[in-house]
Formats: structure tokens, C-alpha cells, sequence
């Protein structure tokens, strides 16, 4: 190719036999700069294309009140074994503003105040006023005075996003589920002792049934608020497993005003509070007797006498003044009775025989706040004596409940669960702490006590209702005062198979004019418990079984039964 | 000659050969980003309805609250909790596992329909018992078989038709 140039006195030659090497280099510098006209072209077309012919304005960036999230993980839910919502972190506002842009400080102020009507006009003024660049006007408001808020159109009110720990259920599982600090960790209860996992995300499932906890909590109000008593505990519990389906304590405190609460309403009392529960303890040294010693139920104590061991007198309560078969010292809970019945058994197997069922060793249990058992120490052969009866040993209802669970469920011991978890069927190294048969004794035995001892109102009817009452004097200034009592009764149904284990505790209720002044254990918590049975059966549909005299599961024992004529 | 035509060509095939990769480079490039800021922007709206959501379930466990509803339920409605009086046995079971007499169980499963539980029979003194006789304690015998084999025995054997 020859061009010719006029300019120069040689033709150019861009290929053929005479282009030179400078031709060449201006063939390819042209070719270059043909490239970058495509190019840039192209970018102008593709600019075109993007803002004229593909107008796409994003529909989720209008302004939001959540903004996006962080990278901090939400704090995991609390549900309880039905999937019922417990504990859960919501996002929350709150409202601060820059006085520097404010214009208008008391117009806004008044604004503010048909929005907070809790709030002070002088100091949300004062506020406004400052010479500051940010302060709090309120923290954690709900996203309706949000709204409102934003509606303002206040340059000068911002919002911060928090969270907040949320408990729908406020003061009802207070004690188990616990609360957080501020800053979403947790301080008491299962937030605490199992804050890593709730932080990390993860849920939380109970073993708790929110309903049956409804149920308890307003069966040992009432009972508390018809005997004026100090405070109260209660627990329902399955006798095989050792699920906690309901756990209280009273009285209690919302979880929200957590810091502002007194020391008696977050003292724990089903868990931490260690008390001496008096003749509840006769279950368990019977239970012993007939396992170790084997003795027949016609086998009979003396019971004419006090036992005068040094100082002490140990006397009966219901005192029946004559000989008493089994069965009947357990009827008419004589201490006389289950102290020899304690004598027989001995002291070391007794004591091994308590602290197999775990009454003497403070609880491994899912929540932190448990109390340490108080025992004879050391633990003489008087000491034997008291034990039986329940004197001179102390426990968490909780522990005495998982106990009296072990005696019925057919002699199997378990340990009480807050936390559902993933292995269940039946454990077989579960510890064996009396034979099947010295279970079924004990349930005859517990379901005569309901039938015609001293728990009467604890029976309903068609439901087997079996059990023990207590009714303890509290120590005062180290004497036994009379007039402060702990009146309990722990009671499993249906006895010929139980499922469940229910305890009520009552501290320190006083006679009122129905019970005709008495504030026993019979009056008092027993009752309650039926209320508490009644309202299980409902809820969890189960169904009555009238059982005839016959064949009730104390039946055979009624023969070793006899009435004192003046009754 | 014949080799600078081809190798011309050859050169020009090359560039528009990165030309061609560098606009598809460039192309997918910004697909991507822009798939990423989609991408970002559905997790954020993804994150606020969770939360939203989770406002809603907490005010819906409140409302829901067992101690709600009774206040709801007694304020609005006549209906009282019910009593175990209210609930119906599972007769066929509770027939096959007793040998009672037929009338005695017609009186107990009686229902009063204002839902009050049946006033307590006063007949049900363990004095009024067939079973306790009012002896002397001291003539009661040792009894060296314990009934509890029987009771044991016959409750193994009702295991299958217990209604818990």
C-alpha cells in the first residue's frame, strides 16, 4: 500500500515491500488509538444504557426504623417443653437528642410530653436546653411513640437501636428463667448459667409447661393470701424422668425491675432455701425399715411412751398413747414410732440411705442459686432418732421432692431436669435406692395417709392422690418456736402407677377461721395440693379412675388399721 | 510481502481478543457487585422482619399468658375452670380393671351439671369400712405373707390398661 504523503518527499508504505519499520509502528499506533475509541464508545453506550434505560431505584432503601443489622448475634430465645415462648430479646428505640439543633426547645418540649406523658416538662426542657451535643430524652420506647416521635419531623431527635430481654410471662418464672443486666447478660436463674449458649444464639427449651406453672403459682398464692404466710414453695415434678414441669417460689418479682426487688422476693426458696421439712421425712425412714430390716406391716412399735434420750423427750404431735402397727405410725405420724423405726435401721444406713437420695448434698442442678443441706454433724445415734422424724436435717424442697420421687417411682433415683435435653429413655445405671416392692409399700402406704390420715384434703377424686404431710417448727434464737411453722405436703398420683410428684411448702401460715385456727400441713398445703391436682388434670387431659374401696392400693393395709374410739 | 499481511492480522485478532475479555471481564465484574449489594440489601430486610417477627411473637406470648386468658376468661366469658367432677372417666378401662358392683360406680360417675363436684358422701368413714374392724391392737396377729405379692401381682397384670 503507497500513499502518498505531500509533505514528505517519500511516499509512506504501510505494508508491501517497502514499509519500513517506522511505518509500521505508526500502523500500530493508529490501530491503538482505534481500540480506545471502541472503548471509551462503549462505556458511553453501557453509561446510557444504566442511567436512561435501566432506571431501577432499590425499594427497600426508604428509611427504616430498624437499621441494618450488626454483627452481634441476637441473644436466644427461652421456650418452655411446649414450644411456649419464655425470654426473647426485641429490638428497642431510644430517643436522645442534639439541643444544638433544636430551635424551638418548648414546643418541642411540649410535643414531647403528649408523647411521654410519664415525663417532666420542666426537665425534658431543661434537657433540650443544655449546652451538650447528645443527651437521653427516654430509653427503650415502644415503636408506636416511635413513630410518633419520627412524625415530629425534629431534626434534632435521633434514635439509638437497643435491644431488651422481654418476659412475656413477667413475675412467673422470675426465680428459674431468671434475668439479664443491661448489657443482655445474664445475672440470675438459667440466663445466668447458661448465658454462653443464649448469647451465642441458640434457644433454650425447659422442661417446664408454662400452664402447670400457672396452675402452682396460683394454688401456693392462695394459699399463702388465705393464711397470711410469709412465703411458700412448690414443684411438680415426673416421678420417672425428673422433669421439673413447674417450680415455684413466693414470693417473687418481675424480671424487668429486677434491680429495684428486696432480698426476700429474690431469694429462691424452692432451690436455695434449706428447711427442716419435719415429717415428710417418715417416707423415707419407713422406706428404710422395710427394705433393710424387712419387717411385716402388722409388726408393731411401742408408741404408749415418750423416748427420753438424755435432755431430750421426743413426743408425739397426734399422740395415740398405745401400741401402733406400721402402717399406722405412718398414718398418725408418730415420732415415736419412726424413731425406733430409725433405731432399727441404724445410723450408718440411715444416713448412707438420705444421702443416696440426695437429701444431704447440696443439688447439681441447672441453676447456680442452690442452698447446702444442713445434717448432725457429727451424727450420733440420738441424732438417729431425730432424723427419722425429720428433726436435725434440713433441705431444698426440690431435693425432698426428687427423693419422695425415687421412693414411688418404683425405687429408681432421679435427679431433677430444668433443661430439656436430648437423651431420654429410661437410663439404665439409674441408681436402684429401694426394691419395687418397698415402692409399692410406700405408695399403699402414702395413699392411706391421703385416704384417712392426716392429708385428707389432699385427696381428689379418681386420681389416687398418695402422700405426706409435714408440719415443722422453725428454730428461733435456737429453740423451736411454736408459732412459726412450715406446713408442706409432698404427694404423688395416681398411686398405683405415679406419674408426678407435687409438694407445696408454706412458711409460717396462720389459722384462720375456716381451719378453725389451725395452720397445719393438713390444712394448709394439703388442700392447696388437690387444687393443684385438680387444675393438672385438666390441662394435661388426663382421665379419672374411680377405684372402689377394694382395690384401692392401700386396701390390703387397712386391716393393720384401727380407729381409737374417741375420734 | 505475505508474512507482514498475516502477521498483521494476527495483531489485530489479538487485540480485539483482549479487548473482548477485558469488556467481559468488566462486564462480570459488575454483575457480581451488583449481585452482592442485592444480595446485602435482602439480608438487611431479611434481619429487620426476624425482628419484627420477634416483636410479634413476644406480644403475642403475652397476650397469650396463661394469666392473661383466666382475666380474659372471667371477665368475657362463663366459663369456670373445670374440676376433676367434670371429666369423664375412660369407662372401658376403668370397667376392665375393677370388679365392682355395678351400682356402686353409677353413683360415682354421676355428673352435676352446674360443674359443682358431688357434695362428699359421708359414708366413706374408714370406721364404716368393711375392712377396719375395731379391735384391740394387741389381737392382731402376725401375719407372715404380706398381701402385697396379690396387690403386686394384679396391678403388673392392669398394666396394660392404666389410662396415664
Amino acid at each position: 500500500m503507497i500513499f502518498k504523503s505531500p509533505s514528505l518527499r517519500k511516499p509512506i508504505a504501510l505494508q508491501g515491500e517497502h514499509s519500513s519499520t517506522l511505518d509500521q509502528m505508526r500502523g500500530r499506533i493508529v490501530l491503538l488509538g482505534a481500540f480506545f475509541v471502541v472503548a471509551y464508545a462503549a462505556m458511553a453506550v453501557r453509561a446510557f444504557d444504566l442511567s436512561v434505560l435501566q432506571m431501577s431505584v432499590p425499594d427497600n432503601q426508604q428509611y427504616e426504623y430498624f437499621s441494618a443489622s450488626n454483627d452481634l448475634q441476637t441473644r436466644g430465645a427461652i421456650v418452655d417443653r411446649n414450644g411456649v415462648l419464655l425470654a426473647t430479646t426485641i429490638p428497642v428505640a431510644s430517643l436522645y437528642a442534639d439541643p444544638k439543633l433544636v430551635f424551638d426547645a418548648s414546643t418541642l418540649a411540649q410535643k414531647l410530653v403528649e408523647i411521654f406523658p410519664n415525663m417532666n416538662y420542666g426537665s425534658i426542657l431543661q434537657k433540650l436546653q443544655s449546652e451538650s451535643r447528645f443527651t437521653w430524652i427516654k430509653r427503650n420506647i415502644t415503636p408506636a411513640e416511635q413513630a410518633r416521635v419520627l412524625n415530629l419531623g425534629q431534626p434534632g431527635l435521633s434514635f439509638q437501636q437497643e435491644t431488651k430481654r422481654f418476659y412475656p410471662h413477667e413475675n412467673l418464672l422470675s426465680h428459674l428463667v431468671g434475668y439479664t443486666n443491661i448489657d443482655d447478660r445474664g445475672l440470675a436463674g438459667l440466663e445466668r448459667s447458661f448465658d454462653k449458649h443464649l448469647h451465642s444464639g441458640e434457644e433454650l427449651k425447659l422442661t417446664l409447661d408454662v400452664r402447670l406453672q400457672h396452675v402452682l403459682h396460683r394454688e401456693v398464692s392462695k394459699a399463702m393470701k388465705d393464711f397470711t404466710a410469709k412465703a411458700g414453695a412448690g414443684v411438680i415434678m415426673d416421678a420417672h424422668t425428673g422433669d421439673v414441669l413447674a417450680g415455684v417460689s413466693l414470693p417473687d418479682f418481675n424480671p424487668h425491675k429486677a434491680g429495684s426487688q428486696n432480698d426476700s422476693q429474690i431469694f429462691n426458696r424452692l432451690t436455695l432455701g434449706v428447711y427442716e421439712l419435719g415429717s415428710m421425712f417418715k417416707i423415707f425412714s419407713t422406706a428404710a425399715v422395710l427394705e433393710y430390716n424387712k419387717i411385716p406391716f402388722s409388726y408393731e412399735f411401742d408408741a404408749t411412751e415418750p423416748i427420753r434420750v438424755g435432755r431430750f423427750t421426743i413426743n408425739d404431735f397426734h399422740a395415740q398413747d398405745r401400741i401402733l402397727t406400721v402402717p399406722e405410725v405412718f398414718m398418725y405420724s408418730s415420732n415415736i414410732g419412726s424413731a425406733k423405726m430409725g433405731e432399727m435401721v441404724g445410723t450408718e444406713k440411715l444416713q448412707a440411705f438420705y444421702d443416696d437420695l440426695g437429701l444431704l448434698t447440696p443439688l447439681d442442678f441447672e441453676i447456680r442459686e442452690v442452698g447446702r443441706p444442713l445434717k448432725p454433724n457429727p451424727w450420733r445415734d440420738v441424732h438417729t432418732l431425730t432424723a427419722s422424724y425429720g428433726h436435725g436435717v434440713a433441705t431444698t424442697p426440690l431435693q425432698m421432692s426428687a427423693a419422695v420421687a425415687a421412693v414411688v417411682n418404683g425405687g429408681l433415683l432421679v435427679s431433677p431436669k430444668l433443661v430439656k435435653s436430648e437423651m431420654m429413655s429410661k437410663d439404665e445405671s439409674a441408681l436402684r435406692v429401694v426394691s419395687e416392692e418397698t415402692s409399692l409399700k410406700m405408695r399403699a402406704l402414702m395413699r392411706l395417709v391421703v385416704s384417712d390420715g392426716t392429708a385428707r384434703k389432699a385427696d381428689v377424686k379418681g386420681f389416687e392422690v398418695g402422700g405426706k404431710t409435714g408440719t415443722a417448727e422453725k428454730i428461733v434464737n435456737g429453740r423451736y418456736d411454736r408459732t412459726k411453722l412450715i406446713s408442706s405436703f409432698v404427694g404423688a398420683f395416681p398411686s398405683s402407677d405415679p406419674k408426678y410428684v407435687v409438694m407445696v411448702m408454706v412458711d409460717e401460715p396462720k389459722g384462720n377461721k375456716r381451719s378453725f385456727g389451725y395452720a397445719t400441713a393438713g390444712w394448709v398445703a394439703a388442700p392447696a395440693a388437690a387444687r393443684v391436682v385438680n387444675g393438672m388434670a385438666a390441662i394435661l387431659g388426663m382421665t379419672p379412675n374411680y377405684m372402689s374401696a377394694e382395690s384401692e392400693v392401700s386396701a390390703p393395709l387397712k386391716r393393720y388399721v384401727s380407729v381409737k374410739e374417741d375420734r | 510481502m505475505i508474512g507482514k499481511r498475516r502477521l498483521f492480522l494476527r495483531y489485530l485478532v489479538v487485540m480485539l481478543c483482549i479487548a473482548v475479555s477485558g469488556a467481559l471481564l468488566l462486564y462480570t465484574s459488575q454483575s457480581v457487585q451488583r449481585e452482592q449489594d442485592n444480595l446485602a440489601r435482602i439480608e438487611a430486610s431479611i434481619e429487620r422482619e426476624q425482628q419484627m417477627m420477634r416483636v410479634l411473637e413476644a406480644e403475642w406470648a403475652k397476650l397469650n399468658s396463661p394469666y392473661n386468658l383466666e382475666i380474659l376468661t372471667q371477665q368475657s366469658l362463663d366459663l369456670v375452670p373445670p374440676n376433676t367432677a367434670n371429666i369423664t372417666p375412660d369407662l372401658p378401662a376403668m370397667i376392665s380393671s375393677q370388679e365392682d358392683a355395678v351400682d356402686d360406680r353409677q353413683e360415682k360417675l354421676k355428673i352435676d351439671i352446674s360443674g359443682q363436684a358431688l357434695p362428699r358422701k359421708p359414708t366413706k368413714k374408714p370406721s364404716e369400712e368393711s375392712v377396719v374392724k375395731r379391735k384391740s391392737p394387741k389381737t392382731i396377729k402376725e401375719n407372715k405373707s404380706d398381701d402385697f405379692q396379690d396387690v403386686l401381682g394384679r396391678l403388673k397384670a392392669k398394666e396394660g390398661g392404666s389410662d396415664f
